[in-house]
């Protein structure tokens, strides 16, 4: 699986320390530029885990940094805040996006889909499909816990922040969207 | 990581998803987002940029120094022999522009040293063109009806499409008839300017009521040879007490000051927002059959409901400029614990403020003062929401 890239320090663009792009890119359009590029792909790629598909991925993305751009004046905080805002407003745009229950329905309708068992094109399809499919059927806030976790390889604490929640919070949701995971998909067996 | 976390673990790495971001559409979006960036929409900005920006509160304070004058009951006053009004009245008469130099000084100390230039409108009622010049470079200049604000430190052009800076009345004859005879406690005495040492008429006078209910005083300074007003200092209270609020330290008058006093050429690159959302009478609630302070409560708790329920339409009627996109607030609000009565708040001359304390979803609370505006579009009243007196609640 491709990961995430979550540390903004091992982008091409570093030059600048944190704070002081932050600060430039407020008026400053070619460092709004740059912090853009700094963080594109891993919103990209965490908006691909929640929806399972790209067109809707990017779509999602774009939205995410409209709004950046309509609320970057308000924003305090450092760069590592600065990931953290981005993914809770990613988070939010993709349930809102998953709330329509047509989108839902017919991402469930495409999960159910997928080819599997003999048919499959490769194993890796296969377990994205039935992991998408078991994904798809959790509360939106359990998808995207478990996305944040496994996929963009966020600590608990960083979970907490962007979900404004308390670390002790994420790791009992955690477990208990696990917990409904296996009942769907037997991933202790591919140990 | 407990065990089950490292089985899913696991088994997500053996997953191969199609995530490579495509670089044509990371281009194409930067090349919206900078366009979104140069045409950013002033809902959030400008109310923000006023109310949070000390020097711009200044000279919001300095645009609305005199239309305060205004608005207050007449009762005569006599006039000295050495030097009377009446005569300054008459010596300002032929005069049709100003320039002003002096301080602005806000509540909690901070200074504006600022140049303002003013020009009539042709009934000498108030001026037509007004320019003021902060001395952080910020500059705020009215055209065609519409008043521009410039922030150099974020080389931006914000365009309010009414009228927010002028001098109404004129400093010329009607205001000081105005101050004449509604002012309080109107006492002159002399003294020699010590620069100069030319004749002077001092004046000091205060009116309870001046500013939508706060009071005010003032010491004014005439030249009794040429009868003009030289200077003035205005304090935000009764007694003159502590630094004056404005202080008008030297004004030179013209018969006339030329357009091109008043241009200003926005600077290349600028972003430039521009906000006419007030004037549209489909946004705001209805106060039709409302007294203002029901009105006042049931906006305000009507936003907030909405903020709430996460209406974004209804946020974006009830509070068409400046609302900030609360969808993006990691601790949300979720509940309306109290809104209590509207109130003149001290500073705050756009309208009643009406307090509210809201709920976030971690359990804290805050008192948010909401500034509410009434407003008459074609004979309807109704009620907006401005903004929040002092700081919004931040992510």
């Amino acid at each position: 699986m491709m990961m995430a890239d979550t540390n903004p320090k091992s982008d091409e663009n570093c030059e600048a320390n944190d704070g002081q792009l932050i600060n430039e890119a407020r008026s400053n359009p070619a460092a709004f530029a740059r912090l853009y590029r700094r963080h594109y792909d891993a919103v990209f790629r965490y908006c691909v885990h929640r929806l399972f598909k790209r067109q809707l991925a990017e779509d999602v993305t774009s939205l995410v940094f409209l709004s950046v751009v309509e609320n970057f004046h308000r924003f305090k905080g450092d760069e590592q805040d600065f990931r953290n805002w981005l993914y809770t407003i990613a988070t939010n745009t993709a349930n809102a996006n998953l709330r329509k229950s047509a989108r839902r329905n017919d991402l469930l309708k495409r999960a159910n889909e997928q080819p599997s068992g003999e048919n499959s094109a490769d194993e890796s399809s296969e377990k994205a499909a039935l992991l998408q499919k078991a994904i798809l059927t959790l509360r939106p806030r359990y998808q995207t816990i478990i996305t944040l976790r496994f996929f963009e390889n966020l600590r608990l604490t960083e979970i907490a922040e962007v979900l404004g929640s308390s670390p002790g919070t994420v790791r009992s949701q955690l477990k208990r969207a696990l917990y409904k995971l296996r009942k769907k998909v037997a991933f202790e067996q591919e140990v | 990581m407990d065990k089950r976390e490292k089985q899913f673990e696991d088994f997500t790495h053996k997953i191969k998803f199609d995530d490579n971001p495509d670089i044509r559409h990371r281009h194409n979006l930067e090349l919206k987002l900078l366009d979104a960036f140069s045409k950013q929409t002033p809902r959030q900005t400008i109310w923000r940029t006023i109310m949070k920006n000390n020097i711009t509160k200044l000279a919001v304070a300095t645009a609305v120094i005199l239309i305060a004058a205004l608005g207050i009951v007449l009762f005569e006053k006599s006039a000295t022999t050495a030097w009377a009004i009446e005569q300054t009245i008459e010596a300002l008469r032929k005069f049709n522009a100003i320039h002003i130099t002096g301080i602005a000084i806000g509540k909690d100390g901070s200074k504006a040293s600022f140049n303002l230039w003013a020009r009539a409108k042709e009934d000498g009622s108030a001026s037509d063109k007004f320019r003021l010049d902060l001395d952080n470079g910020q500059i705020r200049w009215v055209q065609d009806n519409s008043t521009y604000n410039y922030d150099p430190n974020r080389n931006m052009v914000q365009i309010l499409t009414w009228e927010e800076a002028a001098i109404s009345p004129w400093i010329g004859p009607n205001l000081l008839q105005v101050l004449q005879h509604a002012t309080k406690d109107w006492a002159v005495s002399y003294g020699l300017d010590p620069k100069t040492g030319r004749n002077r008429a001092f004046v000091t006078c205060s009116h309870p009521n001046a500013n939508a209910g706060n009071p005010r005083s003032w010491w004014f300074e005439f030249d009794t040879e040429s009868k003009l007003l030289v200077s003035f200092k205005q304090w935000d209270n009764l007694y003159r007490e502590g630094l004056p609020a404005f202080d008008a330290q030297k004004i030179t008058y013209y018969e006339n000051l030329p357009d091109e006093t008043f241009d200003f050429k926005i600077p290349e690159g600028a972003i430039v927002v521009q906000e006419s959302k007030l004037d549209d009478p489909n946004t705001g609630m209805s106060a039709e059959d409302m007294t203002q302070e029901e009105a006042g409560v049931k906006i305000v708790r009507e936003y907030w409901q909405a903020v709430i329920d996460e209406n974004w339409d209804l946020v974006s009627k009830l509070r068409p400029i400046a609302h900030p996109d609360y969808s993006t607030m990691r601790n949300p609000f979720v509940e309306i614990v109290n809104v209590g009565q509207p109130y003149q708040q001290e500073g705050c001359s756009i309208g009643p403020v009406v307090p509210v304390t809201m709920k976030f979803k971690n359990g804290d609370t805050r008192e948010i003062k909401m500034v509410t505006k009434y407003r008459d579009i074609n004979g309807k009243s109704s009620y907006v929401i401005m903004g929040t007196f002092g700081k919004e609640p931040e992510f």
